[in-house]
């Protein structure tokens, strides 16, 4: 129920992967750290976990074996963590239990400090559009939208107010390297699509970007340059980047790597 | 300009623009459909009570009242069974009339009726209450074989002062009519619209009736060749068919008259605006089934929007699933496809509106051109208002599945890959 109080704009960043191959520069343009009122929903601290679980237990209906068991993990502020482990362990699960899209057999999941699913239908609803940005394998972009609309779809749940989505939007494309806003999603190349998918994830300042296999899609050309974009956008805006990933070559690109399998999570060295 | 939820409905709308359009047509005929029947029955009813102007009384020799007043006030078909005018005078004499006109049909003039009467019929008789008769050209018939035309007869058949017609024996349709070649009849006048039927009639005066037939039974006596004239007609040649009366202002006189004149097993008496009155009584049961019909037809409408939404939801599903992650709750997928549903039925409901004006007026029109009365289907402005906003309601109604669908789509299996 927070308000958004201030946006911190600190320096500029420029065009991000503006060609296959070619290094990008540091992404450093909007740092938007949002405030929120103390309260039900958020209680800030900048020394808290962005991303706390506990005992966290998932059980398909229907199922004996739990999918999901972990039992704590934290992920700091800014943190990049890759997830890994094989087809069905329940890396993708494990997601939508943070993001809230699934409830956990029991065990508790924070997000800045709430209990996410404490939280009841639309506030729930809110508090991830607000908290949480999200790139799916297949990007989910809205067909038959343009790209701004595309950024501006993950804004109307923001706070911020309407009257400035606009420029919060071409700021995002014009530092992503996006220069068609008006351009129908489905008529951009995979590599253009994915820079709208990241820069939707992004498009609320969230605490933390749960990553699906992001680059899945992509040629393994490709793959390095979309998870150097990702990976920017998030420490541009000090978000933490949850990633799940089976693409190895990716893995020593994360400060954090942990493996999930029926144990539980099982923290690996990078 | 940031994105409304307005903007992803009409989106989505635009998306699927001819499943939505088609949608929208089904409504707006149904809606269309059902604001003209409510409308025609209304005006129909009124049209009819107004044909039968400020005649209190019709007497005939007719079957009933109902077939006396749709033959001798509409022109449904010829009377069948004549007065001899000096019955007509011995009953005018006998009663306080405050004034009589008697007609007599059987002629036609390709296929409008030709009504025989005396001037009273444009001095007394009023065609529409309060509204008197009026020429557009020329005068009123004054001698035999003048004629005055009605305005939707003079348009019909190009008729205009001065113009020489002859008539055909028999009602229009009638079998075994026959030419009065003989007699030319020269239109003298042309008469204002009076929006009844008697526009697409022709006047003459009652002499001229009688000599053409006075004329066919001396030819049926005598042979071909013989002239006819005023001379010729027999006591049993003056025959009229109707007799509109009044008694004026006095209820209770008129009311000891019809007694009266309902004792008398030789006449059949009409009251005419009561004979209507009984007349859309019996249709009215006719007319629940057309408006069942409309509101069968209201109802299947209902299902096509459930149906085209219905099917949209499985292309949508993971439109909305985005929505749902990106922060949309449950309620407000749900309002989404609500307000959809709600758009169509507004955009039904008033092309529909629209669709029954027009078809008002093309029906409208046939029918005066075609009956000579005016039917004008109009209702006020609360009942055309309460039409849509049932449109409306329906469609929610009918959105309230589809919308069930998006308030339980499962974000998670929804975004699941596909293949």
């Amino acid at each position: 129920m927070g308000n958004l109080k201030e946006f911190h704009r600190t320096n500029t960043f420029e065009k991000a992967w503006q060609r296959p191959g070619v290094p990008i520069s540091i992404l450093a343009d909007l740092v938007i750290v949002p405030s929120y009122d103390s309260g039900q929903i958020v209680n800030m601290q900048s020394t808290q976990p962005v991303v706390e679980l506990k005992a966290l237990r998932y059980r398909y209906p229907r199922s004996e074996h739990l999918a999901v068991s972990v039992e704590a993990v934290c992920i700091e502020p800014a943190e990049q963590l890759v997830l890994t482990g094989h087809s069905g362990c329940g890396k993708s699960t494990l997601l939508h239990l943070i993001a809230g899209l699934m409830d956990p057999t029991s065990g508790t999941v924070k997000v800045r400090g709430t209990d996410v699913h404490a939280l009841r239908g639309s506030k729930r609803d809110r508090f991830r559009g607000q908290h949480i940005g999200m790139v799916f394998q297949t990007f989910q972009l809205l067909h038959g939208f343009t790209v701004i609309e595309n950024i501006f779809a993950s804004l109307m749940f923001s706070e911020l107010s309407p009257s400035a989505h606009r420029d919060r939007a071409m700021g995002l494309l014009e530092t992503l390297g996006i220069d068609t806003p008006d351009a129908l999603v489905q008529d951009l190349s995979i590599g253009q699509q994915q820079r709208v998918a990241v820069a939707r994830a992004v498009a609320c300042s969230p605490s933390v970007v749960l990553a699906d296999e992001p680059t899945a899609a992509l040629d393994p050309e490709f793959s390095i340059a979309a998870m150097d974009l990702l990976q920017e956008a998030c420490r541009s805006i000090g978000a933490a980047l949850i990633c799940v990933t089976h693409d190895t070559a990716l893995i020593e690109r994360f400060g954090r790597h942990e493996r999930l399998s029926h144990l539980g999570l099982e923290r690996s060295q990078v | 300009m940031a994105l409304s939820d307005w903007n992803i409905v009409t989106r989505s709308m635009r998306s699927r623009w001819f499943s939505t359009a088609l949608t929208i047509l089904t409504v707006a005929i149904a809606s269309g459909l059902m604001t003209l029947l409510i409308s025609m029955r209304s005006a129909g009813e009124d049209s009819f009570r107004r044909g039968t102007g400020n005649v209190q009384v019709l007497i005939s020799k007719e079957a009933g009242p109902l077939v006396s007043v749709l033959n001798s006030m509409f022109y449904a078909d010829a009377p069948g069974n004549p007065i001899l005018f000096s019955d007509y005078e011995q009953l005018v004499s006998s009663y306080p009339f405050a004034w009589t006109v008697p007609t007599q049909l059987g002629d036609s003039y390709q296929g409008s009726p030709v009504m025989g009467t005396t001037g009273a019929f444009f001095e007394s008789f009023e065609p529409a209450m309060g509204q008197r008769w009026s020429l557009a050209s020329g005068a009123y018939f004054d001698s035999p074989f003048e004629a005055v035309v009605g305005s939707a007869a003079a348009k019909i058949h190009g008729l205009k002062v001065g113009d020489s017609i002859t008539l055909e024996h028999g009602a229009p349709r009638a079998m075994g009519g026959h030419d009065h070649n003989q007699f030319a009849f020269t239109v003298v006048g042309v008469l204002d619209p009076t929006a009844t039927a008697h526009d697409r009639a022709l006047f003459t005066s009652l002499e001229s009736s009688w000599i053409l037939h006075a004329h066919d039974r001396r030819e049926s006596q005598l042979g071909h060749g013989i002239t006819t004239t005023d001379a010729d007609v027999m006591d049993a040649d003056r025959k009229i068919t109707g007799i509109y009366a009044s008694i004026g202002s006095r209820k209770a006189a008129l009311v000891q008259v019809l007694g009266m004149l309902r004792s008398d097993p030789n006449w059949t008496v009409a009251s005419p605006a009561s004979t209507v009155g009984s007349l859309f009584t019996i249709v009215s049961n006719i007319d629940q089934v057309l408006l069942a019909m409309a509101i069968a037809v209201m109802c299947s409408s209902g299902i096509s929007i459930l149906v085209a939404l219905y099917n949209s939801m499985e292309q949508r599903r993971r439109q909305i699933a985005v929505l749902r992650v990106l922060g949309a709750s449950k309620m407000r997928v749900f309002n989404l496809v609500l307000t959809e549903s709600a758009i169509i039925g507004t955009l039904g409901g008033f092309a529909g509106l629209g669709l029954a004006i027009i078809a008002g007026k093309v029906v409208s029109g046939i029918l005066h051109a075609r009956v000579g009365i005016v039917i004008e289907p109009t209702l006020p402005i609360d009942g055309y208002l309460t039409i849509v906003l049932a449109t409306i309601a329906l469609s929610c109604i009918a959105g309230v599945i589809p919308a069930l669908i998006a308030y339980r789509t499962e974000v998670v299996r929804s975004l699941r890959p596909i293949g």
